[in-house]
């Protein structure tokens, strides 16, 4: 009697598991359907895939499925959750070491969807920095990482043959530009430099060496701009943020006031300008690892308005009309932080100052140089802020039609060492396109670097990894 | 498509499983399991199910044709023509490139080596047809009159992709008398969580380690690390192939078709011979029952046999050679076992199952590694040959902020499942009844959710403008 009544109760929980396990599937199922979809994902940054075009050829070929398979790991109900989720999850795996931990490129690594660049200062509304949304930012590479007491450091590891081809590429910007302007190059250090403990000192290589093989090899009529001693004679402010591979305001100022050193200017003291801050900042390294020491420490992102009024202008990519900029994006917040510096990154920008005194300065950059970029309107009668990574037009051309007196390369040691970044800077120098560039940076020639960097690696393709059949 | 992906989960299953089960029909049932089998197949390379399609009508006619002459010289035809045709395809389309490429290198020749993708689950359906046809001929099974339910055999998504290797025989009953047993599917959606959570939350996170320390730049490896990259390769493998096995088993439970047993806790093994009647079941046997035997077994030539199956074998798992320096490595342990060493390891069986997960452990590096130079490199590297050192900083946090996840893999390597679900049922009382198998619900659903949250994570693809 009892037996039979077990029997059935076991049937009837078979069947209770059974239901519980197909609704739910049903369910999320059905979800997935009637869900909400949005465009992008606000955690990374990027455009998530949408649901593909049909086309016989990309179905025969496989490609239209696996741009569904996609789409439906973009755009899974709850997705931003359960990724959140399994990021935590991450941290049950073992026993966390608070002090240190690395993070190998080949992990974080991924540019498996086509991306887009939210990243940029939203002060501008009618544009955004970005509008070929399909190519990702050039020359991105993910280096080895290193978090240090909540301090998130990429590992260096460039070489003098690296640094030699950078300083032989602004050796040509000498020869053609001999007695017409003043060359300053500023190699600016990253946090591994400063901030890294002694003890681990074996697992990156110094970036001062590195440094000393740009300057040794520029020609002597271009300036080398001592910026790693005068930061380095700060290292223990706040010049580098802890969860971003960017310097902070304030390590762009010491170098700012090492080229003014260098170019016999009397640098703005910080106490001359407008001191203020953004809290809560969690930039480009929290987000790539979603590393929980990060998260406990945020940035705070500083920057100092320096005095006086300014004509700001930029040109967009691919948009002919120069648009109102500015030097301080200050409605940057979030994720953008860095933004408030000139608004992001823009091809073209330039920026008048009441002053005149003659003076012209050309500043050749990638994001790096976005804040030392804001100091430098003070001393110079006008300031041209190029983007090498976007700008199509002719660096000779812009120097020699605006007679300008001071041309700045400042770039990061990781750029230094890295083969795109040179060849991007070698090219500015006469533009992209057969057309001549006017002052204002208009272009309608598309930048060949798009064909280098708008490879994509496979879609994503989760597969029996093991079984080599 | 894979079951890991949450197309599958939860738009492809469901679906299936409610068409499959609106009705009591049995021919409807085969036909959804049959076109959702298509499907599925054709997911990932659309043209391919021609192949597919292709290979089972000729091994089903040919097997029409062997049992209509069985007794005769026409039988024994077409056994042969079907080796031919099967084995044919297979190199056809999963060697060819290989021998191109190999003779290309021995005559300095330079055929262009032929392009094209691996046409999925080719070496798991090309046996079981062939075996099929083979069984119809030694009359162990009645030929198939259906041809839709031989392309249901044939192309029954469980196994397709990955096997097990089901052979006709297994299931001819349960193609046509497949019963509803609700016990049945629930404790096949169990089983099939389990396969899954082995496959996502194990094999897949021993994946990243592969990729770190066995992918890429091997020089500054140190010793340690590449134990562990290789150490974390054998687990990626286990779990990755042993989930998928469960996940077929448990899928086919869901629809009624139980299959034999793939994996039997190999890790356990005490020796090579023992390793491979415990790894990958339904391959073994078929090279036992279809070539070892029919060869002579242990009786005739039996070193010949071992090295044929041996070296197809290896030759099986991936059209390189070493792979079948792999196959043929185990042959010749196996052979050294069987003439004196298993005697010893009978003895001391601590020390034997050092020995097998030493012998192992080496095996998959020999696997992993298709460019020789790498795996060269790789073994001086683990066996001390260089000047990296044995451990790094690295290393030792990898292994802090992992721990628990390491132990839970090496511990599933046991058989502790057979051990829990024992006491489980020991420790079944009337009282306890009710919320005991509840609780194995909540472990099936707590399996299935940290499995969708992983799937979910592995799509994270952050892009913060990050080089400037």
């Amino acid at each position: 009697m009892k037996r039979t009544a077990r029997i059935t109760s076991r049937k009837k929980l078979a069947m209770l598991n059974t239901v519980i396990f197909t609704t739910f599937l049903f369910f999320m199922g059905i979800l997935f359907f009637i869900y909400p979809k949005s465009t992008v994902s606000d955690f990374e940054k990027r455009k998530l895939c949408a649901f593909p075009i049909f086309s016989m050829d990309s179905l025969l070929h496989g490609q239209y499925i696996d741009s569904i398979d996609l789409y439906a790991a973009d755009n899974f109900p709850f997705r931003e959750q359960l990724v959140e989720f399994s990021f935590n999850m991450k941290e049950w795996r073992g026993i966390r070491n608070d002090e240190i931990a690395f993070y190998n490129a080949t992990d974080i690594k991924k540019q498996d969807a086509p991306p887009v660049n939210l990243n940029n200062g939203d002060s501008i509304k009618d544009t955004t920095a970005t509008s070929d949304s399909l190519v990702g930012p050039p020359g991105e590479e993910v280096n080895n990482l290193f978090i240090y007491e909540g301090r998130a450091m990429e590992i260096f590891g460039g070489n003098c043959n690296m640094a030699q081809s950078y300083a032989r590429t602004i050796n040509k910007y000498q020869a053609e530009l001999q007695g017409k302007v003043q060359i300053y190059d500023i190699a600016v250090p990253s946090s591994i430099e400063y901030n890294a403990p002694a003890h681990y000192a074996k697992q990156y290589s110094t970036e001062k060496k590195n440094i000393d093989c740009v300057y040794g090899a520029l020609d002597p009529a271009i300036k080398g701009v001592d910026a790693h001693g005068e930061i380095g004679a700060h290292r223990n402010e706040n010049i580098y943020f802890r969860t971003d591979h960017h310097w902070t305001g304030l390590g762009a100022y010491y170098a700012y006031r090492a080229y003014c050193k260098s170019a016999g200017l009397t640098p703005l003291e910080l106490n001359q300008m407008e001191h203020k801050q953004k809290t809560g900042y969690l930039g480009s390294l929290y987000w790539l690892t979603r590393d929980a020491r990060l998260k406990e420490h945020p940035d705070t992102v500083e920057y100092w308005k320096i005095p006086g009024t300014y004509k700001t202008t930029v040109n967009n990519k691919g948009i002919d009309k120069a648009l109102r900029g500015a030097i301080y994006a200050e409605g940057a917040s979030g994720a953008n932080g860095y933004g408030v510096f000139l608004g992001g990154d823009y091809p073209f920008m330039k920026i008048e100052s009441e002053v005149k005194n003659g003076k012209k300065a050309v500043l050749v950059k990638n994001s790096y140089g976005n804040p030392f970029a804001t100091y430098l309107p003070y001393h110079y009668e006008t300031v041209f802020v190029i983007d090498y990574r976007y700008y199509t037009g002719s660096l000779l051309n812009l120097i020699e039609t605006e007679k300008v007196t001071d041309l700045i390369f400042l770039n990061g040691v990781f750029s230094i060492n890295t083969s795109w970044h040179i060849m991007m800077i070698g090219i500015v120098m006469n533009g992209v396109g057969k057309k001549t560039q006017s002052s204002t940076g208009k272009d309608t020639i598309k930048p060949k670097k798009d064909s280098i960097i708008g490879k994509k690696s496979d879609s994503i393709k989760p597969s029996v990894d093991g079984i080599k059949d | 498509m894979v079951f890991s992906s949450l197309i599958f989960l939860y738009i492809f299953l469901p679906l299936n499983l409610a068409l499959y089960y609106i009705t009591k029909k049995a021919n409807f049932r085969n036909l959804i399991l049959t076109l959702f089998s298509f499907v599925f197949y054709a997911w990932g390379e659309p043209v391919w199910i021609l192949l597919l399609l292709f290979s089972s009508t000729v091994d089903w006619l040919n097997a029409l044709y062997v049992a209509k002459h069985r007794g005769t010289k026409k039988a024994k035809t077409g056994i042969v023509i079907s080796v031919i045709f099967n084995i044919g395809l297979l190199v056809a389309f999963k060697y060819s490139g290989f021998i191109y490429e190999n003779i290309n290198a021995l005559f300095g020749t330079h055929l262009e080596i032929p392009s094209f993708t691996l046409p999925i689950g080719i070496s798991f359906y090309t046996f079981q047809s062939l075996s099929y046809v083979i069984d119809v001929y030694r009359g162990e099974v009645v030929a198939q009159k259906n041809i839709m339910k031989f392309y249901m055999f044939v192309s029954l998504y469980h196994q397709l992709v990955a096997g097990p290797i089901v052979r006709y025989q297994h299931i001819m009953h349960e193609i046509d008398n497949r019963k509803f047993n609700i016990k049945d599917i629930s404790s096949g959606i169990h089983r099939f969580c389990i396969g899954l959570f082995k496959k996502v939350c194990i094999a897949n996170v021993a994946a990243e380690f592969v990729a770190k320390y066995m992918d890429g730049d091997i020089d500054a490896l140190t010793t340690g690390e590449a134990w562990f990259g290789v150490i974390m390769f054998s687990t990626q493998i286990y779990f990755d192939f042993s989930g998928y096995s469960d996940m077929a088993i448990g899928l086919g439970k869901m629809f009624g078709f139980h299959y034999h047993e793939n994996f039997n806790y190999p890790y356990t093994a005490n020796s090579a011979t023992d390793f491979w009647r415990r790894w990958h079941i339904s391959l073994g046997t078929f090279f036992r029952d279809y070539i070892y035997i029919p060869l002579g077994g242990n009786k005739k030539w039996q070193i010949r046999n071992l090295f044929v199956v041996w070296f197809l074998t290896g030759l099986w798992h991936g059209a390189s050679w070493n792979f079948i320096f792999w196959g043929l490595y185990f042959g010749i342990l196996i052979y050294i076992e069987k003439i004196f060493l298993m005697k010893i390891l009978n003895k001391v069986r601590p020390l034997a199952h050092l020995y097998l997960i030493f012998i192992a452990i080496i095996g998959w590096a020999l696997f992993y590694f298709t460019d020789f130079s790498r795996l060269q490199h790789f073994l001086s590297i683990m066996f001390g040959a260089h000047s990296n050192g044995f451990w790094s900083i690295q290393l030792g946090l990898a292994l802090q902020e992992n721990v628990f996840w390491l132990i839970i893999a090496f511990v599933l390597c046991l058989p502790v499942y057979k051990w829990a679900n024992k006491r489980f049922k020991k420790m079944l009382t009337r009282d306890n009844f009710n919320w005991m198998w509840m609780l194995s619900t909540v472990f099936n659903f707590a399996m299935l959710l940290l499995s969708t949250a992983m799937l979910a994570g592995k799509s994270y693809n952050p892009f913060i403008y990050y080089r400037f």
